[in-house]
């Protein structure tokens, strides 16, 4: 599903964010990217949604080296991943049902297999109810579930999720968790990086370990 | 969207085929239409968010479009007048007034021969006082007359042969000499001037509409940027969903286009407006000198040139700012 062949990262302004990772993961895995504040786990996300650029090395997506990615292909492979993100990066001048029809609108499905697509995604993380509300007027646990909904509302073989829990209460946390474990139970490929350890140990998963940049593995 | 569909089949790959099931092309087709319709009401229901300024960036794409309009209709308007006097291309020698209908007579049949001449026709003092009477309305004042007061007129068609402005000025300077001649009055000169200047008024047209179009084209650019930067978020967002470029820029263009389109009705009622201005005091004109001038307003395909001129401005401006800085707008 995807494969880092010693990467490298250097920002010009930084330094080195990444460096010599290599590993893989195989199809309908369940991967936590661990480490403390600034080693590089936003950084290695964002190489695999082609946000950022390798310097150096292989990055191999679904059989494709994405390394050398044209811009107009791009929006293309960012299709066939979904991204969740700590501060949810929703639409806050639309309702919940067109933050979740979003990805479908972009890939030009008709409005019929948006509202059938969007209404089961919601269903899926318990917010059918609240399809009309604008997502200022959720919690932050709902509005995290809201951006879930929209990562999986056309169906991703692969989910990315960049501290997923980093803004939620413990409870909120584990909920999301839940849903994260109930999709990888049905085969979607799962990398989340989270820097709390408690919830990775409890939720259990192959554990990826980044150190100011360089990457070991830690076992399941 | 053919190439566009080459690149998603080969990002999609086979597992990805086998496990979603993406649109069929003629869903595909179907939602293409109808997300185009929809984006459309959506840029023109952004817009009516802020009436004000919406109201005041229209006023001044109206009242710019609105200049080169009623510059047009004016030469169309001035051209016509040009064609009336063209059908009446006569040369009238108002002859001294104590020159009697015979002499006059005698003077027609010998213009008749000159060579550049081809016709003329005679007004004696007594046929000019009745056309005077049924047109001007002085009828009874005139009647009050115990003397005719008018001279011999004779009219001159020139030769068709005379297409040049100077042969005609030589002409009617050799009439002018004649000994029995008065005055001379001809429609012609007064054309070939209105030509001339005609022509001088559709060069400055190109110019005052070629500046004038860049202008359109600046003001829609500029809303369309202010637009681009209240939207950064969202075009983020977007990009990180995997949206292209083209799907980002379709509401932009059709705002561009929805100013163009709503600037170009207000540019028409502006010129409508104006001409309905000016209709009372041509009507006074027509009445004094017994014309039946009629003041023209734009055609339908001058009314649709107007709108797809603008309509085509509106996008080109979005088009431009949109090829400029929808780079500066990324996710990293
Ligand atoms: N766009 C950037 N320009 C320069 N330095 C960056 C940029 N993004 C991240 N960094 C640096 O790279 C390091 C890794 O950042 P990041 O991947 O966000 O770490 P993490 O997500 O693990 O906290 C940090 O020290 C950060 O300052
Ligand atoms: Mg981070």
């Amino acid at each position: 599903m995807l494969e880092f062949k010693e990467v490298y990262k250097r920002y010009p302004e930084f330094g080195e964010a990444l460096h010599d990772v290599s590993f893989h993961i195989g199809r309908g895995e369940r991967v936590f990217l661990t480490g403390h504040s600034g080693a590089g786990k936003s950084t290695l996300l964002k190489l695999v949604a082609v946000i950022e650029r390798a310097t150096r090395g292989q990055i191999v997506l679904d059989g494709r080296n994405i390394t050398r990615a044209s811009n107009r292909e791009i929006p293309y492979i960012r299709r066939k991943l979904g991204l969740i993100f700590q501060d949810y990066k929703l639409l806050y001048d639309r309702s919940v049902f067109d933050n979740v029809a979003l990805p479908l609108v972009i890939a030009g499905f008709n409005p019929g297999e948006v509202s059938r697509r969007v209404r089961a995604a919601l269903g899926k993380v318990g917010l059918l109810s609240k399809e009309k509300r604008l997502p200022q007027t959720l919690s932050g646990g709902e509005q995290q579930r809201v951006g879930i909904a929209r990562a999986i509302v056309h169906k991703p073989d692969f989910i990315l999720a960049d501290e997923p829990t980093g803004n939620l209460d413990p409870e909120a946390a584990r909920e999301v968790m839940d849903i994260f474990r109930d999709f990888n139970d049905l085969g979607v490929t799962l990398l989340i990086a989270s820097h709390d350890e408690q919830l990775i140990s409890r939720c259990g998963g192959r554990v990826l370990r980044l150190q100011r940049g360089s990457l070991s593995e830690v076992g399941a | 969207m053919k190439r566009q569909r080459r690149r998603a089949q080969r990002w999609g790959g086979t597992s990805a085929a086998r496990r979603h099931s993406g649109p069929s092309p003629v869903d595909r087709l179907q939602s293409y239409l109808v997300s185009h319709l929809h984006t459309a009401k959506e840029a023109l229901r952004r817009m009516r968010r802020t009436p004000f300024a919406m109201a005041l960036t229209l006023l001044v794409i109206a009242a710019t479009l609105a200049l080169p309009t009623s510059f047009h209709v004016l030469v169309k308007n001035l051209r016509m007048v040009g064609g009336d006097l063209e059908a009446t291309n006569e040369i009238s020698l108002y002859l001294k007034p104590d020159l009697s209908n015979d002499a006059g007579r005698r003077l027609a049949e010998r213009l008749k021969n000159h060579a550049q001449i081809a016709e003329t026709r005679l007004v004696t003092k007594e046929a000019g006082i009745e056309q005077l009477k049924t047109y001007s309305g002085f009828g009874e004042a005139l009647s009050a007359l115990n003397f005719n007061p008018l001279p011999v007129v004779i009219g001159i068609r020139p030769k068709d042969s005379l297409t040049q402005p100077e042969q005609v000025e030589r002409l009617v300077a050799e009439l002018k000499a004649l000994p029995e001649v008065d005055l001379v009055q001809s429609d012609i000169q007064w054309m070939h001037r209105l030509h001339a200047l005609l022509q001088v008024a559709e060069r400055s047209f190109g110019v005052l509409g070629a500046l004038l179009a860049a202008a359109v084209v600046f003001i829609i650019g500029n809303t369309i940027r202010l637009e681009l930067y209240g939207r950064r978020e969202e075009i983020v967002v977007q990009k990180l969903l995997g949206a292209t470029d083209r799907f980002i820029r379709r509401p932009f263009l059709y705002t561009g286009f929805w100013y163009g389109f709503l600037g170009s009705l207000g540019a028409w009622i502006v010129v409508g407006v104006m001409l309905l201005i000016v209709r009372a005091p041509i009507r006074q004109l027509n009445v004094l000198y017994g014309s039946d001038f009629t003041l023209a307003f734009l055609g339908f395909q001058e009314t649709m040139a107007l709108v797809g001129i603008a309509c085509f401005l509106g996008v080109a401006g979005a088009f431009a700012v949109l090829i400029q800085h929808l780079r500066d707008v990324r996710p990293e």
